[in-house]
């Protein structure tokens, strides 16, 4: 037992929080703990692949010879590898690559800008409030109170229940759903740079707060903002497929990867290829996006030690 | 203390109003208004329709709508002479559809007092609807907020304890790997494998088939909300043990914890005596959150597993369109969720002597 | 804590492992079937109105006339039917119907005719809101003579008449007083979904579980005719809701449902080779699907006759209102893809809108080949060619659009129908190879039905489910009178020939079956020369059970008539 406790508090020891190099800054030390970190190294090399493909998809297909919306029910639930059809072709005789790099430009863009435009409104707000504080942060507050007392898939179950969305209004309703979290994280960090010496500086030399808030402040927000930003979309994409099998989602004929596998669920034994497919590109999507915010979390962590 | 919570509370009646406000204008923004539905059967005939808006009174103005809605008619439509039809009108005309007699007496008391109003399509007072599911939504959410918590709060502190040991790593990809699957898969997986394939778990339900009677008392059908559970508490225990871990790490680095380790204190001691003990408080403040993540996750789970809860019946109501069910799952998910928030504000006041009740 | 957490966990991993097995009732003959979404709440037969509730009604109160199994024909005295025989008046107008004596209320109240009539007075009060209101159009007046007698007066002769007679018994001895007057707001609000309330049988409810199962057991002892009406072999009939397809099918193939009324087509090949498991198909199913285009223009909806019953000149729809454009699309459309594609093959081309197997088929009426050529041929004819090369043809010298118009329009079904889905996405791949522009959108069906009774769409995939028994008529939906706001004929297919071939069918003195079937046949032809809708197809019909059931006897579109009779041994 003792021997146990002298070797942790030997670990404890060596595992102080590193001091920074002399004049390296937070960002650089970042960097180079990135660097560092396979894991999400591997995580964004992945992302990038998946996200190029989906917005090559008019010239992969081309390149192919395969269509996304050609028919051919001769040739319904090819599996992979049937000549023509890399991986295979679904329910309609339509190419699987074909709309699977389709699907990923529709769901990869609504995660992205609905995440895009949250963020947008959450670090605006959250800026804002956290700067001046008083009865702009009340309102605000009261707002996010009451959005946040819905839970979220009841007040989206409402809003598709009114709306029926198509793809863009999905973005904004997503969008203007999900700021809140963004808001607090950011007004809670503006209220502690506000005291800082460099905006307390900025202003004493006569900086309008408009210039503060966002040249200054706002920069410090770079790691915060990178992490929600990879996280959000990750849940968007769950979100969009969650829609999908409850039927409010984006609806076919425009292709989803929530859409795809929820059609697909009734194609089980016909073509186990069609649900195997969106499955797993929305669970490698959101795990790729779930570890680069952990890492970027990590690296830009003041008090985190180097690993 | 009684202060703070009261003051609390009337913090939270704003908030609410904000809700029931907002519910309101998204209902009545639905295409062809909250009656649509009622048009779906092409048999009824355009008058009756007619008739059916202007005793639902959609013709009226959104505020009086809303009014009507939150606190009721009776008081609108008031009959004082005891013949049926009312004799004093505030708000509203007395003949609404125009038919040269006054409408009846209003009869709806409005959801402050309880009266969430009819089913357009079970035709039975909704409030009725919600009793019936409150029940299985509250089994299925204790359900799993304990597991989530007897597994998440162990791994999370042992996380934190070994932090970068293979145990870490490890339940650091795992939690991450469960929040990345969508729910509805998992679930089906779950269903092919245990209930089809191997036939070992029933494949919902809130209970087995009975030819009299009821469903039997919960102990007795334990099998039943496993599944469901085990689906419901997979994100709860990836964030539990994740929040646990962090909060159990800044723990570890105050003071007190190294000094009872280098008092040369039992190591296991130490960590679950003081340092988990410690790392326990701010999760009080995580009771809210946890509370609508839950609700959230039971509107898909409730629907793969045939649970008959909140969830399942907000999901029906919105595919029928039957909007006063839709608005009265949203409230009620919604004072779940305030009370959830307001519960950990006062657990965490109770716990933690930093915050002063002022 | 930690040994609390420790105990914790054991403690909760003993208690799954030794709970008691749930004091279970012994289902070893009990009938167990499957429904979606919600169980029903409302059993009250002049109020209900959802299809799970109808299932269960049909097993607590009889009908007033009911179908022979065998031929699918309305008779006297068929069983679940109160009517015992009845007489025609000489103009054909009145039935005098009398009623079998032997139903009782299990209260021990005899079923008499008030029990009908009370529907009929339900509807005319104005105070009762009932789905059945619609038979004010078919029904002039129903008038109960005495206690077994009734009689039921329509407003014109129709060899379809008796379809219309659905009425199921209430328990007018509640609501009534000795004089005849009925308290209208006690039959508004009767729900009869306790246990307690009253119903004739073969069945009764028993234990309700809200979203989870309705159970029904065999009636009292003495209460049903058995002798008449047949014997009730097994304990009870429990209707289970299942949240979601791929489970119920799963269910059913794990024995967990004892049958299935519909198996979705992708899962047809799984149920005939999974063993202990028969099944009965039939063609054509009772649901068809089509797809049509709007013949009068969206922008200016118009009835087909106005207020004196004139035929009003209809503002011709730019693309479609030319035959030859229809039957362009006709051609253009390969049916035989759409059926393996949409339900695997598991459907029927159908030339008109009856399908191949009904007893007004005509199988002289030709198809439509799949001939894109001819398709292309066509449009060039009626002015459509590419002329500037975009792939799209647009109009050159055509009778109805602007010079230049492209040849492109939105096609609407409803969300949430793969079927359908898969129907559009082929017309929309097909047409495009002709130079048509097809935008494919799925909507919410409840704004989908607002558009088509509005009459404001370009072109529609919908679908119709057959009455049961089958009832050849179309006067509603490709008649002029269906031509309204809110009818159903919402293409706007003007033709006096239709309706004067509907009407001379419906009304044929005699009612000669295969002489109606000829007229049928001319309308069928008529219908393929015109093209109201343009191509359309049926889903095959499949049952499938349990080989643990005995006594299952199903007939095309009637699996359930004899339920009482089933029994299942493990």
């Amino acid at each position: 037992m003792t021997t146990q406790t002298q070797t942790q508090i030997k670990t404890l020891k060596v595992r102080a929080p590193e001091e920074r190099r002399l004049g390296e800054s937070l960002t650089t030390l970042a960097l180079r703990r990135l660097r560092r970190d396979k894991l999400t190294l591997l995580a964004i090399a992945i992302l990038l692949v998946l996200t190029a493909l989906s917005i090559l998809a008019p010239v992969i297909t081309e390149q192919l010879g395969v269509s996304a919306t050609r028919t051919n029910a001769q040739i319904a639930f090819a599996p992979p590898g049937t000549p023509g059809h890399i991986l295979g072709t679904d329910d309609l005789g339509r190419d699987h690559l074909a709309r699977l790099l389709y699907a990923g430009q529709v769901s990869l863009s609504i995660a992205f800008i609905s995440a895009l435009l949250s963020l947008g409104i959450g670090v605006a707000l959250g800026i804002i409030t956290g700067f001046y504080g008083g009865i702009v942060d009340d309102i605000v507050n009261w707002i996010i109170a009451t959005l946040s007392s819905v839970p979220y898939l009841f007040l989206l179950l409402i809003i598709s229940a009114v709306l029926r969305p198509g793809p863009a209004t999905l973005i904004i309703v997503l969008g203007f759903l999900g700021w809140m979290g963004t808001t607090r994280l950011v007004r809670g960090e503006t209220l502690s740079l506000r005291e800082r010496e460099f905006v307390l500086s900025a202003r004493a030399i006569g900086a309008s707060p408009l210039r503060i808030m966002f040249g200054h402040i706002l920069p410090n927000l770079f790691s915060v903002i990178v992490v929600t930003l990879a996280i959000d979309i990750g849940s968007l994409i769950l979100v969009e497929a969650s829609l999908s099998y409850l039927g409010l989602g984006v609806k076919p004929p425009t292709p989803t990867w929530g859409n795809m596998l929820t059609n697909a669920q009734t194609f089980f034994t016909k073509g186990g290829h069609l649900v195997v497919m969106p499955g797993l590109l929305i669970f490698i999507t959101v795990l790729c996006l779930y570890i680069i915010g952990d890492g970027i979390r990590d690296a830009f962590d003041p008090q985190a030690k180097d690993r | 203390m009684i202060k703070y919570t009261i003051r609390r509370l009337i913090q939270a009646i704003p908030i609410f109003f904000g809700i029931t406000l907002l519910s309101y204008l998204l209902m009545t923004a639905a295409p062809g208004g909250p009656t649509s539905a009622l048009a779906m059967d092409p048999r009824i005939p355009p008058q009756q329709r007619q008739a059916m808006a202007a005793r639902l009174g959609v013709n009226d103005p959104w505020p009086v709508q809303y009014l009507r809605w939150l606190l009721g008619d009776d008081w609108m439509r008031v009959d004082t002479d005891g013949d049926g039809l009312a004799d004093i009108a505030r708000l509203i005309p007395l003949d609404a559809d125009g038919d040269g007699r006054p409408e009846p007496a209003g009869r709806r008391k409005g959801i402050l007092r309880g009266d969430f109003g009819e089913s357009f399509f079970q035709r039975r007072p909704v409030i009725t609807m919600i009793e019936e599911k409150i029940g299985p939504t509250l089994e299925l959410g204790l359900a799993s907020l304990i597991v989530g918590l007897v597994i998440g709060l162990p791994v999370g502190i042992i996380a934190a304890v070994r932090r970068g040991g293979w145990f870490d790593n490890v339940t650091r990809v795992l939690a991450v790997m469960f929040n990345a699957v969508p729910v509805f898969w998992l679930g089906l997986i779950l269903l092919m494998i245990f209930s089809f394939r191997l036939q070992l778990l029933p494949s919902g339900g809130q209970c087995g088939l009975v030819l009299s009677g009821g469903c039997p008392p919960i102990y007795q059908r334990l099998e039943y909300l496993l599944l469901p559970t085990l689906v419901l508490s997979t994100g709860a225990i990836a964030i539990y043990s994740r929040y646990i871990r962090a909060s159990m790490l800044d723990v570890i680095h105050q003071d007190y914890m190294r000094t009872a380790l280098s008092k040369g204190l039992p190591g296991k001691d130490v960590w679950f005596k003081h340092g988990a003990r410690n790392a326990l408080i701010p999760l009080a403040t995580f009771l809210g959150p946890a509370i609508t993540g839950l609700l959230s996750g039971a509107v898909i789970t409730e629907t793969i597993f045939s649970w008959p809860g909140l969830g399942r019946l907000g999901v029906t109501a919105v595919i029928q369109q039957d909007f006063p069910v839709v608005m009265a799952v949203v409230i009620m998910a919604s004072i779940a969720t305030i009370l959830g928030f307001l519960l950990s504000d006062i657990l965490y006041a109770i716990i933690d002597p930093r915050i002063r009740f002022d | 804590m930690h040994k609390l957490l420790k105990a914790l966990l054991v403690g909760a991993l003993v208690a799954l492992v030794v709970a008691p097995a749930a004091a279970q009732d012994d289902l070893g003959n009990v009938i167990i079937g499957s429904t979606f979404g919600s169980t029903g709440v409302n059993f009250n037969p002049i109020t209900s109105s959802t299809a799970t509730e109808q299932d269960i009604m049909n097993l607590l109160y009889p009908g007033l006339v009911g179908v022979n199994p065998e031929t699918a024909i309305i008779e006297p005295n068929a069983p679940g039917g109160l009517a015992k025989s009845w007489e025609v008046s000489e103009d054909g107008t009145v039935y005098t119907i009398t009623l079998k004596d032997y139903f009782q209320w299990s209260d021990g109240t005899p079923v008499t005719a008030n029990d009908i009539a009370i529907s009929w007075a339900a509807i005319t009060s104005g105070q009762v809101e009932t789905p059945l209101a619609y038979l004010t159009s078919y029904i002039t007046d129903v008038r109960v003579i005495d206690d077994y007698t009734l009689e039921v007066t329509i407003p014109e002769p129709s060899c379809e008449s008796v379809g219309n007679f659905y009425f199921q018994a209430f328990p007018s001895h509640l609501v009534m007083d000795a004089d005849g007057n009925v308290d209208w707001q006690a039959v508004n609000t009767m729900t009869m979904s306790s246990p307690e309330d009253l119903e004739v049988g073969p069945y009764a409810l028993s234990a309700q579980i809200p979203d989870q199962q309705t159970a029904l057991v065999p009636v009292a002892e003495g209460q049903w005719p058995a002798e008449q009406e047949g014997p009730i072999l097994n304990d009870g009939y429990i209707q289970k809701v299942v949240g979601d397809q791929t489970v119920q099918i799963e269910q059913f193939l794990a024995g967990e449902i004892d049958f299935l009324t519909f198996v979705p087509p992708d899962r047809r090949a799984d149920i005939r080779s999974a063993e202990g498991i028969s099944s009965y198909e039939f063609s054509p199913g009772d649901t068809w699907d089509y797809f049509a285009v709007n013949h009068a223009n969206p922008e200016n909806p118009q009835p087909a006759r106005d207020e004196n019953g004139n035929l009003i000149e209809q503002d011709p729809h730019p693309l479609f209102a030319v035959r030859e454009v229809r039957q362009a699309l006709a051609h253009a459309i390969n049916m035989d893809d759409v059926i393996t594609a949409a339900v695997f093959g598991e459907g029927s081309k159908m030339q008109s809108m009856y399908a191949p197997g009904t007893w007004v088929y005509n199988d002289e009426v030709p198809f439509y080949e799949y001939d894109p050529d001819r398709a292309r041929e066509l449009l060039a004819e009626a002015g459509w060619t590419d002329e500037d090369g975009d792939g799209v043809i647009e109009c050159h010298g055509c009778a109805h659009a602007e010079e230049g118009t492209p040849f492109s329009f939105t096609l609407y079904t409803n969300q949430g129908n793969t079927r359908r889905e898969a129907f559009g996405q082929i017309i929309q791949d097909q047409l495009a190879e002709v130079g048509i522009e097809v935008d494919f959108q799925t909507i919410d069906f409840n704004v989908l039905v607002d558009m088509l009774d509005q009459q404001t769409f370009d072109a529609v995939i919908l679908g119709w489910r057959n009455s049961y028994p089958f009832s050849p008529d179309y006067t509603q939906i490709f008649g002029t009178s269906g031509d309204v706001i809110g009818g159903s004929n919402s293409v706007s297919y003007v033709s006096e020939e239709m309706d004067e071939l509907m009407r001379r069918a419906l009304t044929l003195p005699g009612c000669d079956p295969q002489e109606r079937a000829e007229i049928y046949g001319q309308a069928a032809q008529l219908f393929h020369e015109d093209l109201p809708y343009i191509v359309q197809f049926s889903t095959n019909g499949m049952y499938a059970w349990q080989d643990t059931l005995q006594g299952v006897d199903p007939y095309p579109a009637n699996l359930l008539w004899n339920l009482t009779e089933w029994t299942r041994t493990e």
